[in-house]
């Protein structure tokens, strides 16, 4: 029993820190996608707050992923646990 | 200090007015199915703060980084984004640990308002969504130096 509850807390945590090497993508990404707008706004600066509005909104859109990684981590580190262990009590009390 | 843009502050308050909108929607659909309670509403509203706060300072970030090489301006998105991830991840810990307060799962799903805003702003046309040729005017009312570089006074 013991074995089984540490074995669901190392793959929750194992899979928590798992999620978050999506972090990664979206600082690449956004940085690329700010440092190109700069670059525009240098050519072009009369469409300065066009492209800063296109790229806020670009920079959001882009760092949901990094998000949707963040959530499902905290999801694994606080909520996942109790619920599979309750889920492995109850299963060992109908056994 | 630097001068907040007026473009940050505008998009700022259409996102934390659609934030405020969709939280309203949350708190109904929690009464409807009958799980409104007081810490809904209030993990509902940290949630929702830090959610406008994070595109606040992501916005801030892009602001400052105009002007800089580009090398610097990777750097320093990419430490914003680590920053304001273990802000958002803070604060969902403090509310986990404060179970009495605050509900975790409203307040993770107040992290995503700004997102569907954003998606849905895709398909209203709101006052300030201007033209090129209005940016220049936009950017004289500011005080904007019309080159694009601003003065970094940090």
């Amino acid at each position: 029993m013991e074995l089984a509850i540490g074995i669901i807390l190392g793959a929750c945590a194992l899979g928590a820190g798992m999620a978050m090497i999506a972090g990664i993508g979206p600082g690449i990404g956004e940085g690329n996608a700010v440092a190109k707008a700069c670059e525009a706004i240098g050519r072009q600066p009369e469409s300065k707050s066009s492209v800063t509005t296109t790229m806020l909104m670009g920079c959001a859109i882009a760092e949901t992923t990094g998000l949707y990684a963040l959530v499902i981590a905290i999801l694994l580190i606080f909520v996942a646990p109790s619920r599979l262990v309750n889920i492995l009590v109850e299963t060992m009390k109908n056994v | 200090m630097k001068k907040i843009n007026a473009t940050v502050l505008r998009e700022t308050l259409y996102v934390a007015v659609g934030t405020a909108i969709l939280s309203i929607v949350l708190n109904a659909v929690y009464l409807i199915i009958g799980r409104w309670n007081l810490t809904v509403l209030f993990g509902n509203i940290l949630g929702a703060v830090v959610a406008v706060l994070n595109f606040f300072l992501m916005a801030l970030t892009v602001q400052s980084s105009i002007g800089k090489d580009e090398k610097a301006i990777k750097t320093r998105v990419q430490f914003s984004l680590l920053f304001r991830l273990l802000f958002m991840f803070g604060v969902a810990v403090i509310a986990h640990f404060i179970p009495k307060a605050f509900d975790l799962i409203p307040l993770l799903i107040s992290y995503f308002f700004p997102r569907i805003v954003i998606m849905c702003r895709g398909f209203i046309k709101l006052p300030g969504d201007e033209t090129p040729a209005s940016d220049a005017a936009s950017d004289a009312e500011d005080g904007a130096d019309p080159s694009g570089n601003e003065a970094d006074d940090e």
